[in-house]
């Protein structure tokens, strides 16, 4: 029977099994935390969904399709079998982690920012007279012959 | 609608700036577009879900987007998957605004290295409406490139670049290379009403600022203002003939569901190389058997569509790789025109774009996602870290890459898809093979410690080119050098259906050149103009 507050059927169990998998495909390397420690399963799972809610049934499937425990050997053999489910659970799983605000900032990353400019501003390429090179070695493009005989006509 | 004199199919570049010279000019014009105009407060860019939203919602591919406003294109035989937008605007809301006309040689490929066909206009014909459309569209960029012949400067100043790019633009230089600023439809300072540029870096899913120059900015409001009638959700089904042959409208579907007609004494096809075929096609009849305005037998032959090469480079500095306009903020025209000595004809333009976020380095531009220790790998080099070349290559025209219509496939409502047949030539393979090369030095040469060649991707077909092509003979050409029917007297085509080649630049500052320049033609011999 459905979980009437998970009608995508993602509750509970089922989001542990994701996280598990999670956790294989975004493991704990090198200061970067795995996706369960940042909460893979809660609300970033929700944020990607929102996002990708076409996404849902090809998820759904290739949780249930994977062995669990999972392994690299689980998931690559989901790839192989079931790739549009291996695809989802992919862009779901990373998707949601590059969202978390702690994975964010420890790639030193704020997402896409609008940021003033000021092409009042002299750019070096100028200013260090690199342009006046490009300019010295004169023109690059080919001019086709003048007498044309498809030349302009009106 | 009441009769108009002017109908316009499609609300794209070449449609926009077709209806708003025809409006200016005192026409009563109709524009029918199947999509819906878009708020730019719904694009995702400032968001933090915007590259997972750029997957699916505000992906380019019109296969994976699915909206109602999107006909489905069978792939099947493509080795390219088309891309585009459909909506006011057309695909000017996702394009990334890099603004390189065609060279002097691309109008004469046949006189000058002895393939394809020459075009039955100049540049120096072209000239003066490209730097027309430079103003209507807002173009920043810096005067004096010696890739093109002298003219007037854009009318923005360049938009910033940054250092590493600068790092790129010193190593061409010890490499004797060309480079120069971007040319970019994207306004670097206030414009006409549109915002400066704020290098979000997410110019093609979408321009919140509405500071990148597609159309429903630079040219509807004006059209609108001026009493043009734009009507969305309009799906054209088949344009109308009377028993001359002349046009007298076209046959569309409303949202609704609706059969509607719309009358006109002229009809202006603007729905792209994939959907003007398309339309064309469907449009036969008892005089055309074969497809309206088709005795050549050439509408929906000569698909172009520019395989598309990146090279990365890794660098040891940290910057934010993610920001910029995308855009290009260089480009490079140094291995533009045919050389002898090289295994292919012809040559490429290299632009040079940001990353993107995290996410699009973990799944990778050339479709290799990894993940893993890998993952952390990927993001860690990638993230901050790199700057890619984007190669355009000239697209060669083969008579066999082809729009044809779909035996089974049908859009929303009902209405026979295209299929498309594509093949990437080797001149292309070629090509591609030898300009990766070379984009790798210059980033080696710039300081990346590891450059990384993508593979041939499916999803990089933004440009799609030639296949209702001019040229000045009947027999082996759609429209005449004023993009007017051969066949129909009142029937224009003025999208980038009409290209003889595809040159080796991104086309739209060519197509809305040309949709001017068809239009002030349209204008100029209206007294003479038959109409039903």
């Amino acid at each position: 029977m459905t979980d009437p507050r998970h009608p995508d059927g993602f509750d509970e169990a089922f989001r542990a099994r994701l996280a598990r998998i999670a956790d294989v495909l975004v493991p704990a390397y090198e200061g970067m935390p795995a996706a369960s420690s940042v909460g893979i399963d809660g609300d970033l799972l929700d944020k990607a969904l929102r996002a990708r809610p076409d996404l849902v049934a090809d998820c759904r499937r290739a949780v249930r399709e994977c062995a669990d425990p999972p392994s690299p050997q689980a998931l690559e053999q989901l790839a192989a079998t079931d790739p549009d489910g291996f695809g989802a659970l992919m862009v779901l799983v990373l998707g949601g982690y590059y969202i978390s605000a702690e994975v964010r900032k420890l790639l030193h990353y704020a997402g896409q920012e609008a940021l003033r400019i000021d092409v009042g501003e002299l750019p070096a390429y100028i200013e260090e007279e690199l342009i006046d090179e490009v300019i010295g070695r004169g023109p690059i493009y080919r001019r086709p012959p003048p007498d044309d005989p498809q030349s302009s006509q009106d | 609608m009441s009769a108009a004199d002017v109908l316009i199919i499609g609300a794209g570049a070449s449609g926009a700036v077709a209806s708003r010279r025809l409006a200016e000019a005192g026409f009563d014009v109709v524009c029918l577009e199947q999509g819906e105009r878009t708020d730019p407060g719904a694009y995702r860019g400032a968001y933090d879900d915007w590259e997972l939203t750029g997957l699916k919602r505000w992906t380019w591919d019109p296969n994976i987007r699915g909206a109602r406003a999107d006909y489905p294109v069978d792939v099947s035989e493509s080795d390219i998957d088309p891309l585009m937008f459909n909506g006011v605007g057309g695909s000017t809301v996702q394009f990334a605004a890099q603004w390189p006309r065609l060279a002097p040689s691309d109008f004469r490929v046949r006189s000058l290295d002895g393939v394809a066909d020459d075009w039955p206009l100049s540049y120096e014909e072209l000239q003066p409406f490209y730097e027309r459309s430079d103003v209507d569209f807002g173009v920043s960029g810096l005067g004096g490139d010696p890739a093109y012949p002298p003219g007037a400067d854009p009318p923005l100043p360049p938009l910033p670049i940054p250092d590493v790019a600068t790092e790129i633009a010193r190593a061409h230089n010890r490499l004797g290379w060309h480079w120069w600023p971007g040319t970019n439809a994207i306004a670097s300072r206030r414009y006409r009403g549109r915002r400066p540029c704020v290098q979000r870096g997410t110019c093609a899913w979408g321009c919140g600022e509405g500071a990148k120059g597609s159309t429903d900015q630079t040219h509807w409001p004006d059209a609108e203002r001026l009493g043009a009638r734009l009507a969305t959700g309009a799906r054209v089904s088949r344009i109308t003939l009377d028993k001359r042959g002349l046009a007298t409208g076209a046959d569309y579907v409303d949202r609704d569901g609706r059969e509607q007609h719309q009358a006109a004494s002229v009809v202006l096809v603007a729905a792209n190389g994939i959907g003007t075929p398309r339309l064309l096609l469907l449009s036969r009849s008892a005089g055309f058997p074969d497809g309206l305005a088709n005795r050549s037998g050439m509408v929906g032959r000569r698909l172009m569509m520019h395989p598309f090469g990146t090279v990365i480079g890794l660098f040891d500095r940290h910057w934010p790789s993610w920001q910029g306009h995308w855009g290009q903020s260089l480009q490079c025209m140094q291995f533009y025109e045919t050389d002898p000595e090289r295994d292919f004809v012809r040559g490429a333009k290299w632009g040079l774009q940001p990353t993107g976020g995290p996410l699009g380095a973990a799944l990778g531009f050339g479709g290799d996602p990894v993940w893993g220790t890998a993952l952390h790998e990927r993001v860690r080099t990638n993230l901050g870290h790199s700057i890619m070349w984007g190669i355009i290559g000239e697209d060669l025209p083969d008579e066999d890459n082809t729009v044809t219509l779909d035996g089974e496939l049908v859009d929303p409502d009902g209405i026979p898809a295209p299929r498309i047949r594509y093949r990437v030539s080797e001149n292309s393979r070629r090509l591609l093979k030898f300009q990766a090369a070379r984009a790798a030095e210059s980033l080696r040469e710039a300081g990346a410690y590891e450059t990384v060649v993508t593979p041939q991707v499916r999803g990089t077909g933004w440009h799609l080119l030639g296949t209702a092509r001019m040229g000045d003979d009947p027999e082996t050409s759609v429209v005449d050098r004023w993009c007017r029917s051969h066949d129909v007297e009142n029937l224009y085509v003025i999208d980038g259906s009409v290209f003889v080649t595809s040159g080796g630049v991104n086309p739209t500052a060519t197509i809305s050149a040309l949709a001017l320049r068809a239009t002030e033609r349209l204008i100029e011999t209206r007294r003479s103009q038959q109409v039903p």
